[in-house]
């Protein structure tokens, strides 16, 4: 130590090694501050970012899926949790008579386990190459060209463009790999009908599997069936309006439910605005309880350290000179607290973070480096500004206290 | 250096009545002066000298350092002062119990921005003072005479014209106040002037002068 340069810095550090405890305390309070804003703020982001790119995909206005599969087809956007549910084809030509229908277009969901990939099942999204304006946006060259055995994986199934995978006895070439999406099609296999309809056609046990009780259909054949329609309205037409006359025309006949695209939009905005509205809440919360702690245990560690700060003075210290070091112990208290909380919330986040999105159900997505050390960074000003702040009373008791008195007290 | 009093009075309350600490000193102390203050616990020695060094104000009387009024002084300045023309070694134990032998001396250099090498300037004056052996030491691992030599040595570090010692020697045995007081003056030979204060008569006269207070009334003599 003696070799080191000594500065004011170094000093406040070692008046810090006085109670380590006591000071470790106070670190560790700045540090869940600092984990629970800079953590909730890469979840939030990630949440922005999902919700963006849901608006922005979700091609459809109006999703007509069988009476009682509302939530699961909900579900599945959002989530790509594997969902199976069929209706007869014929709701097709129904459907694009109702007034307000601009395009449509049909999708099949089978529920599979992949082994070479997953361990758990995935969805294979069996999709119309003429008439799909759902996929088309950011995959429109591949969709046409697909040949009877290529398929499009979503950006989550752990494969390359060329791999093989087999499923259901067949083996097919992995033609593209989509971007990510943050929703349910990321982790998603994606063909066209005539290929998917084929693959349960050629599987001896298939046909069999789906007349399962569970899944109350027996697809007989395969291509009489579908598991939901995608409608866009003409342009100035309300989707729920367009829904509604689909509803009243159809629902009975063809048992129909409806999602509207809108409002899942809204409903996930609303959610991630609430969450992020209690994170930052909470956050502010924990910040102004360390202040004041902070605050308070500096002022009451100030009259214990009278002589010491006395004895400064007695030297030749300006006041300034004082309060620096005392917003130095603090500043370090907090930059240090600050580093380590964002270190820890860094390394909960990333590693788990399929686990808590699963938990929060919402679609999310992987935001950049530079927002990440964006946030690390507003984090770690809040931080750093919150030991000055903490000592702000006691620095100015500093200016009113009387170095003699103090120095008699200690003697 | 000059440095001058007028009348100084400080006046204290002790339950309803007031008392003078100091009452109505004057002493001039030039470069070079080599003086000991003596006189009985509470004659008010420690409330002199911390109004000489601009710590504690007057009730009146003036404090002019080379003619310029120190209470005149803002109080940045008077930091100034302190930290560069005097050298204080206050009464009792003073150094701080988390540095260093070495690193106590050298925080008054650090004190202000300064250009050079206190660690340099610090082991020197280590040597000087015979304690080379001591400066990683902690204060607590430290005895009464060698936190004395550690303390005179802090009061050096910045070479002030003064060094102000507030009963240096009190709680050390004859031997170790005697070796202090012949390092006072050696260094009053290289030109540091000394005001210290004490109990002990014997030892008061190897300064040039010695001031007497009685009741906070200063009173001086020739040495
Ligand atoms: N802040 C204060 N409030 C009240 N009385 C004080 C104060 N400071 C000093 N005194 C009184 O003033 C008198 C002089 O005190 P001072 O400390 O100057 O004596 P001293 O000569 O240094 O004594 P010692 O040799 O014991 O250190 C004492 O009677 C003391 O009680
Ligand atoms: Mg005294």
């Amino acid at each position: 130590m003696a070799d080191k340069v000594f500065t004011p810095h170094r000093l406040a550090l070692q008046n810090l090694r006085r109670k380590p405890y006591r000071n470790l305390g106070l670190a560790a309070l700045v540090g869940i501050f600092s984990a629970v804003l800079f953590g909730g703020s890469i979840l939030n982001g990630q949440l922005s970012k999902g919700l963006e790119s849901l608006s922005a995909r979700l091609g459809a206005d109006v999703l007509i899926v069988p009476y009682g599969y509302e939530r699961v087809a909900t579900a599945a956007l959002l989530r790509g949790e594997p969902s199976t549910y069929y209706m007869r084809k014929e709701v097709l030509d129904s459907i694009r008579a109702v007034p307000g229908v601009a395009a449509l277009t049909p999708q099949f969901f089978l529920a599979s386990l992949i082994d070479s990939c997953c361990s758990e099942h995935v969805q294979i999204i069996g999709f119309d190459p003429e008439s799909d304006f759902l996929l088309r946006p950011w995959m429109q060259n591949i969709i046409t060209r697909l040949g009877d055995d290529e398929i499009v994986v979503g950006s989550k199934i752990i494969t390359s463009v060329g791999d093989r995978l087999f499923f259901f006895g067949k083996t097919y070439r992995v033609a593209a790999k989509m971007a990510p999406t943050g929703m349910g099609l990321d982790t998603s296999v994606f063909m066209p009908l005539e290929t998917l309809y084929a693959l349960i056609r050629g599987n001896p046990y298939l046909p069999k599997l789906l007349e399962n009780p569970h899944f109350l259909q027996k697809l007989d054949p395969p291509e009489a069936y579908i598991s939901s329609v995608a409608v866009k309205v003409d342009p100035g037409t309300s989707p729920k309006a367009v829904g509604n006359a689909i509803m009243l025309a159809h629902a009975v006949e063809y048992n129909l439910d409806l999602v509207i695209a809108e409002n899942i939009v809204a409903e996930t905005a609303r959610r991630l605005h609430g969450l992020a509205v209690s994170v930052y809440w909470v956050a502010a919360g924990i910040w102004l309880l360390a202040i004041l702690v902070i605050s308070l245990v500096f002022s009451v560690s100030a009259s214990e350290r009278k002589q010491e700060m006395s004895l400064y003075r007695l030297l030749g210290a300006q006041r300034s000179w004082v309060a620096g070091l005392l917003r130095w112990e603090a500043f370090s208290i907090c930059l240090g607290g600050s580093l380590a909380g964002i270190l820890v919330a860094f390394c909960v986040i990333f590693p788990f973070s399929t686990l808590i999105f699963d938990g929060l159900q919402l679609p999310h997505l992987g935001i950049s480096g530079g927002s990440i050390a964006g946030y690390a960074l507003l984090t770690l000003a809040l931080s750093g500004l919150s030991g000055p702040l903490a000592c702000a009373n006691t620095v100015w008791s500093l200016t009113r206290f009387d170095v003699y008195s103090s120095l008699r007290e200690a003697e | 250096m000059r440095l001058e009093a007028h009348h100084l009075t400080k006046s204290y309350r002790r339950g309803q009545t007031h008392f003078n600490a100091v009452a109505n000193a004057s002493f001039s102390l030039d470069d070079g002066a080599f003086v000991s203050l003596i006189g009985r616990s509470g004659s008010g020695k420690t409330t002199l000298l911390n109004m000489a060094i601009g710590l504690l104000s007057p009730d009146s009387g003036e404090i002019l350092v080379d003619g310029n009024n120190l209470f005149s002084l803002e109080e940045r300045q008077r930091s100034d002062f302190r930290n560069e023309k005097i050298g204080y070694i206050p009464q009792g134990r003073s150094l701080l119990g988390n540095l260093t032998a070495l690193n106590n001396t050298r925080l008054p250099f650090h004190l202000k921005r300064r250009s050079g090498d206190s660690l340099q300037k610090a082991r020197e004056l280590f040597s000087q003072l015979g304690i080379s052996h001591l400066e990683n030491s902690y204060p607590m691992e430290l005895s009464g005479g060698e936190l004395r030599r550690v303390a005179l040595a802090r009061a050096l570090i910045n070479s002030p014209e003064l060094i102000l010692a507030d009963e240096p020697t009190s709680d050390l045995d004859i031997d170790t106040a005697r070796e202090i007081w012949e390092l006072f003056s050696r260094l009053n030979a290289q030109g540091v002037a000394f005001l210290v204060a004490t109990h002990d008569v014997e030892l008061s006269h190897r300064g040039n002068a010695i001031w007497k207070m009685h009741s906070g009334r200063l009173i001086q003599e020739a040495g």
